[in-house]
This record gives C-alpha cells, sequence and structure tokens, in this order.
C-alpha cells in the first residue's frame, strides 16, 4: 500500500455511522422487569423521589432523559457538569419551589452538604429524581446492570447485529469492562476507520483492512 | 403531506446569498395552528449533538388553508458555521417545515460554505483534533 492509500478513509462519515450518538440516545430503555407504564407508576408510588442506580456508561443518563420527555415539560431537567454551581443550584430549588420535578444528573458529584440541601430544600417539592453509581438515600427506582447480552440486543436494535459487528461488540464490552458507552464509543471507531461495516460481507473487515483488534478476557478476535 | 422545494432545485449556498424556495402542504390536522419553517444546523457524530435554529418564520393558517396550499419563504445565508463532514463529527444545515401544535416536520438538508459544498474534513486533521480533546458526554464524564 502506498503512502497516498493510506490517507484515503474507508469507513463511514459521522453521519452515517450507526453508533451515531444520536442513535444511541433513541435506544429503547430494556428494563429488567416491567414496562414504561409500569415504571412510571412505581416512580409514582415514590412520590417522585428516587434515585436510578447503576454504574458508569450503564444507560442512567438515557432514561433521564427520555423520562423528561415522558412526564412533560412541566419538569426540569437539570444537568450537571462537574459540580453544581451556586446559580445551577438555585435554579433547581426555585424549579421545585414552582411546583416541578427536578431531575438531576450524576448527584454525586455534588459535595455533601450541597447534595443535603438539595434533599432537605426538595423534600416539600413535587419530586427530586437523580441518577447514581451506588445506592443513595433517596430509594432506589431503578437499578441498571449491563451484561453481554444486554449489549447483542441494543446492537440488534440498531439493526447492525452481524456476526462481525457483534463479535466486536462482545470485544469491545470486555475492554470497556461493561461500560456500554465506552463500548459504543469504540464500536463508532471501528466503522469509522472502516474496520467494522453493517453491511454483512461474511468476511472480516477488521482482517482485510489491517486493523487492530485488541481483546482481554478471552472470546475475543485472534 | 409538507413539501420542500427550493428555487432552481438549488441545494448549496454561499454567505450572503438567499435560499428561496416554498413549502407545499395539504391535509393538514384540523387542530393546526401555524406552519413554522426554520433555518438551522445540526451536528451528528460521536459525541454529543449541537443543534441551533439560525432563523424562523411562522405561517398562520385559517381552516381554508388546512386543505392545500403554498407559501414561499426566503432566508439570508448566515455567514457560519460552514457545512462540514468527517468520521467524528459533521455539521449540517437544513430548512425545516414544522406543524404547529402537532409538531410534524418535515426537513430539506442544504450545504453552505465558502465553495458552496460541504467540506470534507482529512482524516489526519481530525485524528490530531481527537487526540487533543476527550469527548464530552452529558453525563461531563
Amino acid at each position: 500500500m502506498n503512502g497516498v492509500a493510506k490517507n484515503i478513509r474507508r469507513g463511514v462519515n459521522a453521519g452515517e455511522n450507526p453508533l451515531r450518538s444520536e442513535l444511541i440516545e433513541r435506544l429503547p430503555i430494556r428494563f429488567e422487569a416491567g414496562s414504561w407504564s409500569e415504571m412510571l407508576k412505581r416512580v409514582q408510588q415514590l412520590n417522585f423521589r428516587a434515585a436510578i442506580v447503576g454504574s458508569k456508561g450503564s444507560g442512567k443518563t438515557c432514561l433521564l432523559e427520555q423520562l423528561h420527555q415522558r412526564i412533560g415539560q412541566h419538569y426540569l431537567n437539570l444537568p450537571l457538569d462537574r459540580r453544581l454551581h451556586d446559580d445551577q443550584m438555585r435554579a433547581a430549588l426555585d424549579a421545585s419551589e414552582n411546583g416541578n420535578v427536578v431531575l438531576l444528573d450524576g448527584i454525586e458529584r455534588l459535595g455533601f452538604w450541597q447534595r443535603q440541601k438539595l434533599f432537605a430544600r426538595t423534600k416539600s417539592g413535587p419530586g427530586l429524581i437523580v441518577t447514581v453509581h451506588h445506592p443513595c438515600r433517596l430509594p432506589t427506582w431503578i437499578r441498571f446492570r449491563t451484561n453481554i447480552g444486554l449489549m447483542k440486543q441494543l446492537l440488534n436494535d440498531l439493526d447492525i447485529a452481524t456476526p462481525e459487528v457483534l463479535e466486536a461488540g462482545e470485544i469491545a464490552f470486555r475492554n470497556a469492562k461493561g461500560n456500554m458507552r465506552e463500548a459504543f464509543r469504540s464500536l463508532y471507531d471501528q466503522f469509522a476507520d472502516g474496520c467494522l461495516s453493517h453491511v454483512g460481507s461474511g468476511r472480516s473487515n477488521a482482517s482485510q483492512r489491517n486493523c487492530k483488534v485488541v481483546s482481554i478476557g478471552g472470546g475475543g478476535t485472534p | 403531506m409538507l413539501k420542500i422545494t427550493f428555487e432552481n432545485d438549488r441545494r448549496t449556498y454561499i454567505p450572503g446569498e438567499k435560499i428561496v424556495g416554498q413549502v407545499a402542504w395539504d391535509a393538514l390536522p384540523s387542530r393546526t395552528d401555524a406552519l413554522e419553517l426554520r433555518l438551522i444546523w445540526f451536528t451528528r457524530g460521536k459525541g454529543d449533538r449541537d443543534v441551533d435554529i439560525v432563523a424562523d418564520s411562522k405561517i398562520g393558517l385559517t381552516d381554508q388553508d388546512l386543505v392545500k396550499g403554498v407559501r414561499p419563504f426566503e432566508f439570508a445565508v448566515p455567514n457560519r458555521p460552514f457545512s462540514f463532514s468527517g468520521a467524528l463529527i459533521e455539521l449540517t444545515w437544513a430548512v425545516e417545515a414544522v406543524v404547529l401544535p402537532d409538531r410534524d416536520s418535515t426537513i430539506e438538508n442544504i450545504a453552505i460554505s465558502s465553495s458552496g459544498e460541504s467540506i470534507v474534513l482529512d482524516k489526519k486533521y481530525e485524528d490530531a483534533l481527537s487526540s487533543r480533546f476527550v469527548f464530552r458526554t452529558k453525563a461531563g464524564k
């Protein structure tokens, strides 16, 4: 292969990549038990004071966003960026006082006292739903667990479940230690680089295109 | 049914020009109040999505209008951002027609740049950028 040929990208562009973020965010939430309406009933029973618990990249943020879309415009979604600034805290408390359920992503990034203040000041409000890595003082509404079966189901939902993609998905999942977001990004890169294709060719693109496949924990591509 | 068409079927523009076209519809739902035409751009790719409505105009509709109608539209082409496409991110301009309040919509993509064509990012340039920046997610992780 000459130097010119090496610079030609053979993968897909961002707008055609089947793992682009807009498609991942639209994936249906797969609850361990029950449907959306049953889950909404459950959170209603908890008076909208509840936690979505799960490890990094397990789908908590996607669920919170889909919840925001389902429970309507009277609710406030307040994503956090590293820490809750004073004006964001004020906005959250104001929203609660004005009759909104506050949805907060990543509450563990709050300091201890900020968290206590938020719990206390929203107690008499319509609700507080948070995402968190480990159970907290709010009752757990949903607990997310990831596994290879779920990864394969989601690849199927994305309509790219060829044997080659499923195998790459399994390797990406293992390498990311169960972090689905990281696994999807790894697959995104493989599509972008042309190492994977969702048009089932029956042949491994990785071997054709000299792509590097890294496997840990067994079960991977040689 | 909603349909957007452009004058001379043109899809590529340079800043300072005008995007001229028309929106046609028939059999809109009886509860329709208006149609909104928007000039928007959005990104797609590996990281967070971004979107901006750069210009919009509302078409008020009477009951008689709902059966069938055509209206012209015109938007000034903004100076930036340019349309571009790469492996990690793509920025697309579009004209969107939205039925209010139902929010049914139709969208037609266009390209805006100094050459009038979407800029194709070089893979080496994108790789260099991605090695310097970490992709941000909504959770900020």
